[in-house]
């Protein structure tokens, strides 16, 4: 449990976490001090899911033996024409001799990177699943760096353009659902207001009906009550209708609402939305033409009455 | 839904009349359908492996990920994230409750074609692992780590 670091008591995800990651430990005998440190649930999740894709050396350094040859037998090559040149050069220069070990030093400095490096690159070894990717042993070893740059291409995918699609495809899908909203509201919004500007075109009717009111009465020149009413119920109908250019000035902010807050509706609620709509839009319209059946039957039923009263 | 109902069972008269009560309340406060439909999720909650409550501690850990009640899986919503959980909660459900389609679909009262759909999507988006659904795959490792955590955590038992 050297790995984790945080203050006070692990909460009972992370001793899981812990207990996982030390059994992986410990089937696959990676040294602890390997490990990062984990401060949290998220780095413990992290390290767990490094370790799971961990292979052991063990397997790798038995696949290589030929390569660990002919580095010796380079080396002892590189030794002999060393000892040819100290047994020429010795009593001329000293010096040299103090040079060639600091060589013979850096070389064996080399040696050991390279002993280390395949262990880093088995058949196993997947370059996704390990965020540090040593860059140097890759560069100095040239054979494997062929190996490893057909794995690399996915990576330049990856930040190009399949990532634009996202965006993309998000803003489409919220266009849709934007379209769609307001049409609905296009239709059904202004109706209530609607009802409350317009002159009750049936209760005055009703009232001229009745003798309350005389309709031929001229409201300004020229025109009657009967003209005035409808007109101004006309500009009403002309005055809430919703234009093209306010839609268009909604639509802008009210897709950036919906991409943010992620809520664009599936296929099937615009369906169901468009369905709605235009049944809500049948509904007020035969509404309409309803009252006003009802309301001619009314007044013919009341005229029929009143001929028969001065027939008899 | 299938259940292997044991013969005889024995429960205290006080007991069950003040469970039948608490239940008649709840359907009288939220009515029959939901109702219903959360006692179909009950089956996935009392689920356990190697006596843990793993169905429990599945479904609140894809609620507490997506921040939704265990309400909002079960309510006829589409919202990305809740479509999402429903689809991580089938996946989850199979593979570590080793539940049929059929009895996963239940839980949402749904017939057993919406959880092979569900399950097979994800395993589809898995394979392909692609940019455009990378938060929903690390969600997903993310909550397996979990889980798999959970079913091989074996509590440290003093002997002293």
């Amino acid at each position: 449990m050297n790995f984790f670091k945080k203050v006070g008591r692990p909460t009972e995800d992370e001793q899981r976490m812990i207990q996982s990651i030390e059994r992986i430990i410990t089937n696959k005998g990676i040294p602890l001090d390997e490990i990062p440190e984990c401060q949290n649930l998220e780095d413990l999740i992290e390290v767990k899911t490094l370790l799971e894709s961990y292979t052991p050396p063990v397997q790798e350094v038995e696949n290589l033996p030929i390569s660990d040859n002919d580095q010796e037998e380079s080396y002892d090559e590189d030794e002999n024409d060393h000892e040819v040149s100290e047994v020429t050069d010795w009593e001329d220069n000293e010096e040299q001799e103090e040079h060639e070990r600091i060589n013979a030093n850096e070389s064996e400095q080399a040696e050991q990177k390279n002993n280390e490096k395949p262990q880093f690159i088995a058949e196993n070894y997947d370059p996704f699943a390990d965020p540090i990717i040593e860059r140097s042993y890759n560069q100095t070893q040239g054979i494997n760096q062929e190996q490893e740059d057909p794995d690399e291409e996915p990576l330049d995918l990856e930040n190009t353009n399949v990532k634009d699609l996202n965006p993309a495809t998000k803003r489409k899908a919220a266009e849709q659902t934007a379209n769609a909203l307001l049409k609905g509201y296009a239709r059904l919004v202004p109706e209530p207001f609607k009802w409350m500007a317009k002159l009750p075109e049936a209760k005055i009717e009703k009232m001229a009906f009745n003798g309350d009111l005389d309709l031929t009465i001229e409201v300004s020149e020229g025109i009657s009550f009967d003209d005035y009413m409808k007109q101004t119920n006309e500009q009403i109908d002309e005055i809430f209708k919703v234009e093209e250019d306010t839609l268009d000035e909604i639509r802008e902010p009210l897709i950036e609402v919906l991409m943010e807050q992620q809520l664009e509706l599936t296929p099937t609620q615009r369906l169901t939305m468009a369905i709605i709509s235009h049944l809500a839009q049948m509904f007020t319209v035969a509404l309409k033409l309803r009252q006003q059946n009802n309301r001619i039957l009314s007044y013919q039923k009341h005229l029929t009455y009143l001929s028969r009263a001065k027939s008899a | 839904m299938n259940f292997k109902v044991p013969l005889k069972f024995e429960v205290a008269t006080s007991e069950y009349i003040q469970i039948q009560t608490k239940l008649n309340l709840i359907i009288a406060r939220y009515g029959c359908e939901i109702v219903a439909s959360y006692l179909d999720s009950i089956p996935l909650r009392m689920l356990k492996r190697d006596g843990k409550l793993l169905g429990a501690y599945i479904e609140n850990k894809v609620c507490e990920e997506y921040n939704i009640t265990r309400y909002d899986l079960i309510e006829s919503s589409g919202r990305e994230k809740i479509s999402e959980a429903r689809q991580l909660l089938c996946v989850f459900a199979e593979k570590y409750l080793h539940m049929s389609k059929t009895d996963v679909a239940l839980m949402f009262n749904k017939s057993r074609h919406f959880s092979k759909r569900m399950i097979g999507t994800f395993q589809n988006k898995l394979k392909e692992n692609h940019p455009f659904d990378k938060k929903l795959i690390e969600r997903y490792r993310r909550l397996d780590a979990l889980f798999s955590a959970y079913v091989d955590f074996k509590p440290i038992v003093n002997n002293e």
